[in-house]
């Protein structure tokens, strides 16, 4: 942990000549969906002019009303939407020259509702087992097991199929398959929403100590600015597709936000609590 | 609290729910006992999934399906009985004096009719012309920018936020007197669900409904709330006045409290979890 984190704050430090690049890069990134339906023949543009960096181990959050793109950006960093312009870089590598073998190693995605992200189908077993086969590194039941292990589940969860397990044994699966391929980067959309805070609070506490374990990078997408602030250092605000406030989470708790929308956020979030 | 010799707008006694399960274990009993009364106050049931908290709210509306079945010793709405499995009569009742807002508004709303049509479908025996000017009025009272441009607008047309303020104009239609909500925020953002609640309390309290406010979120009901009712498994393990939650005395409410995070504190390392002591699931039997 200790040599993952001198490595993480001496790369915030070096701002201006970096060494080791950022693990994940937006640069001026512009996406836009297909207009349709009912006469809107204009593209509708989804994300404007992002960027950002987050350094490897690093946890970076992203808030922001539903519509402000935070979900398209978290796809658009896997491969999984197309921008229009902006780069992506990840590893140092354009997102574009990675093939899916490649990008699969570097970056997963962990979804909101792991009912919707597991295939009904599919045993916890198959499941977990099938990023090692498509990639050839052998389905050893032991690799199965200790994923399990690492997320808190006994072996016995192996031959259980989604709709055995509660919501949050489920969403501890949808981690452990993330973590199949050992990559680097995590993207995490609304990981704990569709939990209780009883179970949210086990499920943030998992992600605590594999991030700590495994020295992962998270980005985190959170419409509750309480988690963001308890699992990330530094946020991105995000408002009609675009990035308009970057902050430490320290500042976040201390109320010290310039733009006028994230103090709303701030006022909102405090009242409800 | 002044006592009323008044019978509560809403009395239930001993109410139990279970469900026909498909393997040999025969029966789930979801709720296991439970009792309450709301008058025209805003009363929250806070709970986890499972908890039988929507159960509870719809065997009051006799909304849940064949395969439950419904026993109370009473479940009394101003004089009427609704275990009497009259639908006939359930139906006079349900909608007219006791409104319904579900968690997902845009699920619940009719997408092949535009939300101006559907409203005024509550509205029997006016004009079409009258049926609209209240529909429109009942838009402006909650809090539409633009009643004409939602009379005109399907379901898919408006925000989240947009469709649950349409809803609460549906269910206030006919001026009933208790209003039950099953996660009327739960969907939204967080400003928005600021937005929707206070409507919500400040139309129960101009019209002088009482208010059923179903919720996992306890810090939520504490905000809006005047009592909490606390459930766990089935049955009611604690209620308080909402003013009174910090003070809760049973671990089950402090731990859930404890568990979530919030953006005041420093950041510490983990976040408490909730121990579960078996011995909550005989608890709660004889709640007042």
């Amino acid at each position: 942990m200790s040599a993952q984190n001198a490595r993480t704050s001496a790369q915030m430090k070096a701002t201006g000549a970096r060494k080791t690049p950022p693990l994940l890069e937006i640069r001026g990134l512009n996406l836009s969906y297909p207009g349709g339906g009912t006469g809107r023949s204009a593209p509708l543009p989804v994300l404007r002019r992002v960027s950002l960096s987050v350094a490897a181990g690093e946890s970076f959050g992203i808030v922001g009303e539903s519509g402000s793109g935070k979900s398209t950006l978290l796809r658009a960093a896997c491969g999984l939407a197309a921008p229009d312009s902006g780069r992506i870089i990840l590893n140092g590598k354009l997102i574009k020259s990675l093939n899916n073998k490649e990008l699969s190693k570097i970056v997963q995605m962990v979804f909101q509702d792991p009912y919707g992200s597991l295939n009904p189908h599919y045993t916890v077993d198959k499941a977990l087992g099938e990023p090692l086969a498509l990639h050839g590194m052998g389905k050893g039941p032991l690799r199965v097991e200790k994923a399990l292990g690492d997320v808190g589940l006994g072996p016995e969860f192996r031959y259980a199929y989604p709709h055995q397990l509660s919501g949050g044994q489920r969403q501890r699966v949808a981690i452990a398959r993330a973590l199949m391929l050992t990559p680097r980067l995590l993207l995490l959309d609304e990981p704990s929403s569709a939990l209780d805070v009883s179970v949210q609070a086990e499920i943030l506490n998992l992600l605590t100590r594999l991030r700590r374990e495994q020295g992962l990078a998270y980005v985190l997408v959170s419409h509750d600015l309480a988690v963001v602030a308890h699992m990330c250092d530094r946020v991105a605000v995000m408002k009609e597709g675009e990035v308009v406030e970057e902050l430490t989470t320290a500042a976040l708790r201390k109320g010290k936000a310039d733009h006028v929308y994230t103090r709303e956020l701030l006022a909102a979030a405090l009242h409800a609590a | 609290m002044k006592k009323k010799k008044k019978t509560p707008l809403l009395k239930v006694e001993d109410l139990r729910v279970s469900y026909a399960a498909h393997s040999r274990r025969g029966e789930v009993a979801a709720v296991r006992g439970v009792s309450f009364t709301v008058d025209r106050e805003k009363v929250g049931i806070v709970g986890e999934s499972g908890s039988g908290k929507s159960s509870v709210a719809r065997a009051l509306l006799g909304l849940l399906p064949p395969s439950a079945r419904v026993e109370a010793k009473r479940l009394a709405f101003d004089g009427h009985d609704l275990l009497s499995g009259n639908e006939k009569h359930m139906r006079a009742l349900r909608g007219r004096r006791i409104g319904f807002i579900p968690q997902d508004a845009r699920m619940a709303l009719n997408p092949v009719m535009t939300v101006g049509a559907q409203i005024a479908e509550v509205c029997s025996g006016i004009s079409r012309r009258e049926a609209r000017a209240r529909v429109l009025e009942m838009l402006d009272a909650v809090r539409m920018d633009d009643p004409e441009r939602v009379w005109n607008a399907y379901p898919h047309e408006l925000s989240g936020g947009m469709c649950q303020r349409a809803m609460i104009a549906m269910m206030l239609m006919p001026g009933p007197d208790l209003l039950i909500a099953d996660e009327p925020s739960s969907a939204l953002d967080a400003q928005v669900r600021g937005e929707i609640l206070r409507l919500m309390e400040a139309v129960a309290r101009e019209r002088g409904m009482g208010l059923l406010f179903i919720s996992h979120d306890m810090n939520l009901v504490g905000a809006f709330c005047d009592r909490v009712l606390v459930m766990y498994g089935g049955r009611i393990l604690e209620s308080l006045a909402a003013r009174d939650l910090a003070q809760a005395s049973h671990p089950y409410t402090r731990g859930l409290m404890a568990c979530a995070p919030r953006l005041r504190e420093g950041r510490k390392g983990n976040l408490p979890v909730l121990e579960r002591d078996p011995a909550w699931l005989d608890e709660g039997r004889g709640s007042p």
